[in-house]
């Protein structure tokens, strides 16, 4: 079944004073199965970030449908778009969003006391996450005290903690050291092999090999798509390496 | 680089950042035109006739060049703040730190020019208004005329060149000792949550508490003036440490209640304030401090000015007195002859003589007696008490005093007050009533402790004139021992014709008292005052005048730097809280969620100053009745009513601020720009 159904996407921005419009998405369709793991690549500017948030539901498309677990994403009012966001996305972002004003104990649970979730409930809830991301010893600095690659997994931890259908990632190793974003990697295999489903944006070749399904879009449109198979990440690896040249270099189109 | 780049790199920065700029150049412009106002008031000729003006107008002068070094530094810290990033990159693009400076320094000529440009402009237009105005209020009705003031205009140029000049060099420091990427990542610095010091925290509730508690035990006017600038001192200093400390640690207890914190509602906003008070913590409270200032200052002058009449009526009962110290018994009939004969068309009338006796003595405790030698008179004769009759004192004020034998009613001009029960030259007498104002006029002696009595009847105080005597006599002493007159009367007339008279008075009773002087042997002890209703009511209009025009003055200028920190408040938090917003929607709050959620958090923060001024007016309001009776207003429903309308003119003020500044801050916060913007 289809947890995420995107169906003829497209979005025009129009600049403030009239006049210009810019094509950030031109036409797209995808859709990502229950546990699937879909990495979505691009250059800056191809309209990757733009079609995450409006999977995140926090933009809107122009055109075109978004479906999340059957439910149509411009049906919902703004009122229940933040209470569906909030228990069926979880969210990690190249530049954390961490809130500086909490610690990361805080920031994880941020969501859930949006839910109106007890402290007993919530603390329980947080145990086994800390534990598998590393960061029990840590739950009690504050954003600005930590590595980045402590900050990302605090803010796995918040995205993972609502138990989310969908976890969208934004370039989440963009901000990172080789060795955390491999780290981080392993923790998104980890929360797939789990069950998790997840659809990433980046346009790390690395980190897109770790998915099973990668996509590729320019110009506002899915230019291409490669299955992982039983292929290893080192294999994957090289495939999306000749992908992304074959483009560059302006190879036709197949299938 | 060519020549020029800085000036025009510089000028393009002032209008690149006209949204601090503006604000800013209004300020120092609008305290600068004040500044030069107050100086061509102190030096107008139109002043110079009234020498408490001038003092009252000094002082204003001071507070204002005061100010300005403050709220110009304050801006200043603010400006650089927000515009670390700007320099920085400066920095990086390879400007050398002296480059900077160059920049810096075309800043702030242009700022400077702009100043003392808008600051001239306004001031001459508005300075004749402000001399309008202090007339109107003092009762000057002399014709003015209109011309600049090259004094003070040479004092506004000098002290604006020195405030402009020491912060172009703390700028310039504060740049020097700074590292480029410092400077470039500018105010994303993680910030440290504030710590709770419960010590300051604790130390700003005792201070307060004690200036609290001075405010409600003082219970005369002496000790309140005493006590003023200590308990004012004290409440200052203890809201700084209140807003600065005791917040952060309430919000710190509220967050260790972790059932209350953990709640929809109450998570963001005491995270979100606990930051806020540490950044605006020192804003709000110069807010409250303003806010509390402007309100003591507006009602109690408003009070004082609206209350003249009554005044006039307590202390003048009637058009005029004549005072004879100690005459021979016969004169003060032949003045009132004399003043009958040179009525000159005034008609004499509710004419009063009433005699009274003042007796210099040392005291003891409770006991009034003479000194044992001359010798030791003046040195040991500490007390003077004024003796009247209660049958004087009625015909005098038209208040009746019931007094009993052995009862007396006392006015106490200085402390300490006259005991409950004392005796004078070893007659006991007790204090059975305490009067409002003196019968005798105003004033008191300076060196001695003056009490005004008013005893039974004529017979009591003759015997006291006697024992007086007695006493005296003991010391081989006859003399000092007479009864003083004061004649009080109404004319008929308007106050010029009134004012007229008084001269011819002053005319008649020196040529009696000489004349009487030169009949006798024994001149001494003749000296005598003459007292008019109009002269003493225009020295009270005038005192009380200047009083509300300086307050008016200073609390426009207060208001303004009220309004400005509030307005760079309210910027400041919105870019922190754009970014705060944003990440706050990513995890699942709706934009009407987080908008009640800042929307709470900013009133919470713009409403605390103003309640606790309105706390600290409540706690100061019986003090401050204490010492509006030492300028003789005693009426407290009006004094009441004064301050209930200046709080409440003063929140529709400070709400109108709000409205409009939150404008400015919900621009920036605002959903619709920062969806759009990149991550």
């Amino acid at each position: 079944m289809a947890i995420l159904e995107v169906s003829n996407l497209k979005k025009i921005y129009t600049t403030r004073l009239g006049g210009t419009q810019v094509q950030a998405l031109r036409n797209v369709t995808f859709s990502a199965e229950q546990g699937e793991y879909v990495a979505i690549m691009g250059e800056s500017g191809s309209g990757k970030t733009t079609l995450l948030n409006i999977l995140a539901a926090l933009d809107s498309p122009t055109s075109g449908r978004v479906t999340v677990d059957g439910k149509n994403l411009s049906d919902l009012k703004e009122k229940d778009l933040s209470a569906f966001r909030r228990s069926n996305l979880g969210f990690v972002f190249q530049d954390f969003n961490l809130l500086d004003t909490f610690n990361l104990q805080d920031n994880i649970f941020l969501p859930l006391v949006l839910a109106g979730k007890t402290y007993p409930e919530m603390k329980e809830k947080l145990e086994p996450i800390s534990a598998e991301l590393g960061i029990s010893d840590i739950l009690q600095k504050y954003p600005y005290e930590v590595s980045g690659g402590q900050k990302q997994r605090a803010a796995v931890a918040r995205a993972i903690i609502t138990e989310p259908k969908l976890l969208l990632a934004d370039e989440p190793t963009g901000a990172l050291d080789s060795h955390s974003a491999d780290d981080l990697l392993k923790i998104f295999d980890k929360l797939n092999t789990k069950g998790q489903t997840v659809v990433m944006v980046t346009h790390s070749v690395n980190a897109a090999s770790h998915a099973r399904r990668v996509l590729f879009i320019r110009d506002g449109e899915v230019y291409h798509q490669i299955y992982r198979g039983e292929s290893t990440e080192e294999e994957m690896f090289v495939k999306i390496s000749d992908t992304l040249t074959l483009i560059a270099t302006g190879g036709e189109k197949n299938a | 680089m060519r020549k020029g780049f800085y000036m025009k790199l510089a000028a393009q920065n002032l209008s690149k950042n006209s949204k601090f700029y503006i604000p800013y150049l209004i300020a120092s412009s609008m305290t600068a035109a004040m500044f030069y106002i107050m100086n061509f008031l102190e030096n107008n000729p139109a002043i110079l006739s009234h020498p408490n003006q001038k003092y009252i107008l000094g002082l204003g002068r001071i507070i204002i060049g005061i100010f300005a070094v403050i709220i110009m530094l304050y801006i200043n810290s603010f400006l650089m703040k927000r515009r670390q990033k700007e320099i920085g990159l400066y920095n990086v693009l390879g400007m050398e730190k002296r480059h900077i400076a160059r920049i810096f320094g075309w800043e702030t000529v242009y700022s400077y020019l702009i100043t003392m440009a808008c600051g001239f402009g306004g001031g001459i237009l508005l300075s004749k208004l402000f001399l309008l105005l202090l007339c109107k209020l003092i009762g000057d009705r002399n014709a003015l005329s209109f011309y600049v003031d090259f004094q003070g205009m040479t004092l506004t140029l000098a002290l604006f060149a020195g405030i402009f000049l020491f912060l172009l060099l703390l700028n310039s420091f504060k740049v020097h000792l700074s590292h480029p990427v410092e400077l470039l990542r500018g105010g994303n610095v993680g910030e440290k949550e504030p710590k709770a010091n419960w010590f300051l925290a604790i130390l700003g509730l005792v201070l307060t508490g004690i200036g609290y508690y001075i405010a409600q035990t003082v219970s005369n006017p002496i000790a309140a003036l005493k006590y003023f600038f200590v308990a004012v001192i004290l409440v200052i200093i203890g809201t700084y440490f209140l807003f600065i400390a005791g917040t952060v640690a309430l919000l710190k207890l509220l967050k260790k209640n972790k059932r209350f914190y953990y709640k929809t509602n109450h998570f963001t906003a005491v995270s979100g304030l606990l930051y806020r008070m540490k950044q605006n913590a020192a804003g709000l409270a110069s807010i409250c401090v303003l806010a509390t200032m402007v309100i003591v200052m507006i009602s109690s002058t408003v009070s004082l000015n609206a209350n003249v009449n009554d005044i006039i009526s307590q202390e003048y009962p009637h058009d005029f007195c004549v005072t004879l110290q100690m005459p021979q018994k016969s004169t003060m009939p032949v003045i009132q002859k004399s003043l009958k004969e040179n009525a000159d068309g005034h008609t004499i009338r509710n004419e009063h003589v009433i005699r009274y006796l003042s007796v210099s003595a040392a005291s003891a405790g409770n006991q009034f007696n003479m000194p044992s030698n001359m010798d030791q008179f003046f040195s040991s004769c500490d007390t003077s008490l004024e003796f009247i009759s209660a049958e004087d004192y009625a015909a005098v004020t038209n208040r009746a005093l019931a007094l009993k034998d052995g009862e007396t009613a006392v006015y106490d001009f200085s402390k300490p007050a006259l005991p409950d029960t004392f005796s004078i030259f070893g007659e006991t007498y007790r204090r059975a009533a305490t009067l409002e104002c003196s019968p005798l006029g105003k004033g008191g002696s300076s060196i001695m402790n003056t009490h005004i009595v008013v005893v039974k009847d004529n017979q009591t105080l003759d015997k006291i004139q006697q024992a007086f005597q007695k006493a005296l006599k003991a010391l081989d002493e006859p003399r000092i021992t007479a009864y003083s007159y004061s004649y009080f009367f109404d004319t008929n007339g308007t106050d010029t014709e009134k004012m007229a008279f008084t001269k011819a008075i002053e005319k008649s009773v020196g040529t009696v008292i000489q004349s009487v002087a030169n009949d006798e042997t024994n001149s001494h002890g003749y000296s005598y005052s003459v007292a008019n209703r109009q002269s003493g009511e225009k020295d009270f209009r005038e005192m009380y005048g200047g009083l509300l025009f300086l307050g008016l003055f200073l609390s426009i200028l207060f208001l303004m730097a009220t309004v400005l920190i509030i307005y760079y408040k309210q910027i400041s938090e919105g870019y922190d809280d754009a970014e705060r917003f944003q990440i706050m929607q990513k995890v699942g709050m709706s934009q009407t969620e987080v908008k009640k959620s800042i929307h709470s958090q900013v009133l919470i923060v713009f409403f605390l100053p103003l309640i606790v001024a309105v706390l600290h007016m409540l706690a100061a309001f019986k003090y401050m009745t204490l010492l509006l009776r030492c300028m003789y207003l005693t009426n407290v429903p009006l004094f009441a009513l004064c301050t209930v309308c200046t709080v409440a003119v003063f929140a529709l003020v400070y709400i109108l601020v709000y409205l409009l500044t939150t404008r400015t801050y919900y621009k920036i916060v605002s959903p619709q720009g920062s969806s759009l913007r990149k991550q």
